[in-house]
């Protein structure tokens, strides 16, 4: 998958019907966009083309034509790019730093985080005895 | 060689590199020597004070430059100043000197910051307008998108957009995906990410250990602001409190499938957590804006790097003449 990707409306609707049929031909994905919306064959044509260079959409040659195939499924994708987002702005070796910051550890284990919720109960219950008073 | 108001220009511009590398050493040193009395400070001052940090030795170079141009150099008030610091010379520039080398090193190292950040900024910028593209809209700016991962981000510079998983709806409940919604709604309203890769530019002129420092003091300070942004009372801090570790169990558990081994992908829970769970429950006063402290520091700052430009003009030109 490449870095730099915005796609189309048609070309996010031709990857969503290549994810439902896989794989298929321009003639098969045009065929079933003329009925649902409309276009030349040509646009369909350039548009796989386009998605194929995004990386996005395999191909193999059949005849005198190309079978087109999704190279990575839409769960992969948003996984991909969640990830990619995600580790754009982390900050590098973050517990080992914020330490410095405070004397609490934030490297959490299981019953670090049971002892929050402890600690978030008791103030629960603070509050409750508070308001019934 | 070069004479008149272009070598007055280009030596203003060593002036204000030198201060800003002084400013620079000395906010740094300070800083780290005060790092651990941000926390007696609320969220926005501690936000205001790591912009200062950052900020000043821009301000301070800017004010510099300033100083050693004509406008001021001519001017009787600081005529006891210039006594420390002036700048010989400053219509003549040579080419082939430290002053010009100093200039060059600096242009270039600020250009490979700013390519880098840019690129980083687009690439993103892509990104988030992809998964906009594959996710459903929900709400006003709060897209849904299918993917087991538990995971709930703000991203995006100038229009930002939450995205929350079908994973962590699925294993949350709707109150608690509200409490998620409305911590990334307040990074949408803060324009956090914008702010977020502004500091990230600007830190990169920090040594490392600084500049990592800094960055996790500020993304702290923007989760707790965005922690507390529609808390009213004790009651919903609580509630924040207990989502917080209920997703951060989540992640973790998440953290361990073997795909995403190393991974924490809620960033709605990423930092900090007993920081930000203390922050929450906490009901302790903190200490107003150090006012006076601050105005006491950039006017030492400026003074210091005023005179340090002089002085550090002087020891360079006993080792190198020009």
């Amino acid at each position: 998958m490449k870095n730099a990707m915005q796609l189309g409306e048609l070309e996010k609707q031709v990857l969503e019907y290549l994810w439902k049929v896989d794989p298929a031909d321009a003639k098969q994905v045009h065929s079933y966009f003329e009925k649902n919306r409309g276009g030349s064959l040509n646009t369909i044509q350039s548009t796989l083309d386009r998605l194929f260079k995004k990386d996005l959409l395999g191909r193999v040659k059949h005849g005198h034509a190309f079978q087109y195939f999704p190279k990575v499924d839409r769960h992969e994708l948003i996984g991909q790019l969640i990830k990619n987002v995600t580790n754009d702005f982390m900050v590098e070796d973050e517990n080992s730093v914020i330490a410095a910051f405070s004397s609490i550890s934030s490297d959490l284990d299981e019953q670090q985080l049971n002892k929050l919720e402890a600690m978030i109960e008791a103030q629960r219950q603070k509050l409750q005895k508070n308001s019934d008073k | 060689m070069i004479y008149g108001q272009w070598a007055l220009a280009l030596n203003l511009f060593t002036v204000g590199v030198l201060a800003f590398i002084v400013a620079k050493v000395f906010v740094s040193i300070s800083f780290w020597f005060i790092k651990s009395k941000f926390q007696h400070y609320t969220v926005s001052t501690r936000k205001s004070l790591l912009w200062l940090c950052v900020l000043a030795p821009w301000l301070i170079a800017l004010c510099v430059m300033l100083f050693f141009s004509p406008l001021f150099q001519n001017g009787s008030v600081f005529v006891w100043l210039t006594e420390f610091a002036h700048w010989h010379h400053p219509d003549i520039f040579y080419f082939v000197s430290w002053h010009s080398a100093s200039l060059l090193i600096f242009i270039a190292f600020t250009l490979f910051i700013l390519i880098k950040k840019a690129t980083l900024l687009y690439r993103n910028h892509n990104q988030i307008n992809l998964l906009r593209e594959l996710g459903t809209e929900k709400s006003k700016h709060v897209y849904v998108i299918e993917s087991s991962i538990p995971t709930a981000f703000t991203g995006g510079i100038f229009k930002p957009l939450c995205f929350i998983s079908t994973g962590l709806i699925e294993q949350t409940s709707a109150n608690e995906i509200e409490i998620i919604t409305q911590h990334e709604l307040a990074h949408v309203h803060h324009l956090d990410p914008l702010k977020k890769w502004l500091f990230l530019f600007f830190t990169a002129f920090f040594t490392k250990n600084v500049k990592q420092v800094l960055r996790s003091m500020m993304s702290l300070s923007m989760e707790q602001a965005a922690d507390s942004f529609y808390v009213k009372n004790q009651q919903q801090s609580t509630n924040v409190a207990s989502t917080l570790v209920k997703v951060t169990k989540l992640a973790s558990n998440y953290a361990i499938h073997p795909q995403y081994k190393n991974e924490l992908f809620v960033h709605f829970c990423r930092h900090s957590i007993e920081q930000r769970v203390l922050h929450l429950l906490n009901d302790k006063k903190f200490r107003p804006f150090p006012m006076g402290g601050v105005v006491i520091a950039i006017l030492l700052l400026a003074l210091i790097s005023t005179t340090s430009v002089d002085s550090l003009h002087h020891v360079i030109e006993t080792l190198f003449t020009h």
